[in-house]
């Protein structure tokens, strides 16, 4: 289970994301179910795309909807995430690496709070240290997505008990995963590939190549999200 | 998707030494290890305390730590800052009688890590010196204006004998770097990077076609799986794989197509 693919049009470079060039990579790679959100909630409107997300969803059971909120147009958020906790979605995130914002905007402690009464679970790009400042106290599982080059900042913040889970997307360091898991437990990481904008071969590499046992490999390429997000079968 | 181990596939950049991050501090044994493990007959690297540091104390320790490794090769590292030092590091790993040639076989520039962009009078100065040893020339490139791609065009176009291998082919910026292998046969595009964005490599090749661009890795400081994993993705035709994969790589290096008994 893939927690990080897009789809729809991508106006900052020439990219293919659409969904039925979602859906051949998955296929190709055999992942099973993917949590994906629109394009055009991050870049037009959020509201627009969240129902596109919902659509895409309904027809193709292998996608998982994944709702967001623009901090920038920030009305009416109570009312969207309402609407989207009742269509089913669990899985919400922001996108601050492309709006613009930061995580000490106050629109941003705002929808955490409706996101904690929805009972969500929280996916954002982000400085490590900076998230857990911005979501200390918060009830929401928080993951975040971090370069390894922030390893540092990410294993001291874990080290202080800071509960993060952590995308495995950027974590392309060697021996990167292995410290995580052996420091802090298998239920921290939880793939994702930012399919597909990045190579989904690369990121399952990752996994299948790192010096993992079958068990831990299997929660972090789908259980830690599956139980996360309430889907174990 | 499993990759296709037949492809024997050359690493046109890879790296030994530390790194500032938690991460495995991997030897020349970790690396010649994980090569195995991942199809990867041959690497060309260079030394992290000789583009983070001291050039020279970094080309003396990657001599120690290749030595015995006859899959893994070294690009002698120069540090823009220093053209004299630069150019008795050429010589001390590239000239005729050097005990080192058999391992060296490239040159590795770093932009930002030195603080200086290729186009600058130094870095003419140095690839012409390069001009004499007829070796590839590395040079770190990314979107910054410190570490465009375009800053190595004029040094491509003043000395045409010489491949200069756009590192990274610009990072984030790879349009850009695209766009420069236009503008000079012997300029190379080379892949690795944190972003593995599938067009990336379409793009090098439509830019460039298949005889200029370059696997690389970024090994080790990033995992060789990243890189192998991300080029199963870039749906490149049998022919294309073979090139990029390693084809390429032996017809730059042919040290290595040597060692590999395939010359």
């Amino acid at each position: 289970m893939d927690l990080d693919m897009l789809a729809g049009s991508w106006p900052i470079r020439p990219a293919d994301i659409s969904v039925p060039r979602l859906l051949g990579m998955m296929e190709h790679h055999e992942v099973a179910e993917g949590c994906v959100a629109s394009a055009r909630g991050i870049f037009y409107d959020d509201l627009a795309g969240n129902s596109e997300t919902l659509a895409w969803c309904e027809a193709e059971p292998r996608l998982v909807p994944v709702g967001t909120i623009d901090l920038r147009r920030f009305t009416g958020y109570r009312d969207e995430i309402r609407r989207l906790t009742a269509a089913g979605v669990k899985l919400w995130r922001l996108f601050p690496e492309y709006q613009g914002w930061s995580f000490d905007h106050a629109p941003f402690r705002r929808v955490l709070s409706a996101l904690e009464d929805a009972g969500a679970v929280l996916f954002v790009y982000g400085q490590p240290s900076v998230v857990a400042a911005a979501t200390a106290g918060a009830r929401v599982p928080v993951i975040v997505g971090t370069h390894f080059y922030q390893m540092a900042d990410l294993l001291a913040l874990m080290e202080e008990g800071t509960h993060f889970y952590v995308s495995t997307r950027q974590l392309h360091g060697p021996g990167v995963l292995e410290t995580l898991v052996s420091e802090f437990g298998p239920e921290r990481l939880i793939f994702g590939s930012g399919a597909p904008l990045s190579a989904l071969g690369a990121a399952l590499k990752g996994i299948t190549a790192a010096d993992l046992a079958p068990d831990v490999r299997q929660a972090i390429l789908g259980g830690n999200l599956r139980r996360l997000l309430g889907r174990e079968p | 998707m499993t990759h296709d181990r037949s492809l024997s596939i050359v690493d046109a950049h890879a790296h030994l030494g530390r790194w500032p991050y938690p991460i495995r501090q991997g030897t020349a044994a970790d690396l010649a290890a994980e090569m195995q493990a991942l199809g990867v007959v041959a690497t060309v690297t260079s030394h992290s305390l000789a583009i983070y540091y001291d050039a020279v104390e970094g080309n003396a320790a990657l001599a120690a730590e290749i030595r015995d490794f006859p899959q893994i090769w070294g690009y002698v590292s120069v540090n823009l800052n220093y053209p004299e030092q630069a150019e008795g590091e050429l010589e001390r790993y590239l000239g005729g009688g050097s005990p080192f040639r058999h391992k060296f076989i490239g040159v590795k520039v770093h932009q930002s890590l030195s603080r200086r962009r290729f186009d600058t009078p130094e870095a003419m100065a140095i690839a012409r010196a390069v001009d004499r040893y007829r070796v590839p020339v590395l040079v770190h490139t990314f979107g910054s204006a410190l570490e465009s791609p375009w800053n190595v065009l004029p040094a491509a176009k003043a000395n045409p004998d010489v491949p200069f291998i756009l590192g990274h082919m610009g990072g984030e910026a790879w349009s850009e770097g695209a766009r420069v292998g236009r503008e000079a046969p012997n300029l190379y595009l080379e892949l690795c990077s944190s972003w593995t964005d599938p067009e990336k490599v379409r793009a090098a090749i439509d830019a460039v076609g298949p005889e200029r661009v370059l696997f690389g890795t970024d090994a080790n400081l990033f995992t060789l799986a990243h890189m192998v994993g991300a080029l199963e993705d870039a749906g490149l035709s049998g022919d294309e794989l073979r090139l990029v994969m390693g084809g390429n790589a032996r017809r730059l290096f042919p040290d290595v197509a040597r060692m590999l008994g395939e010359e």
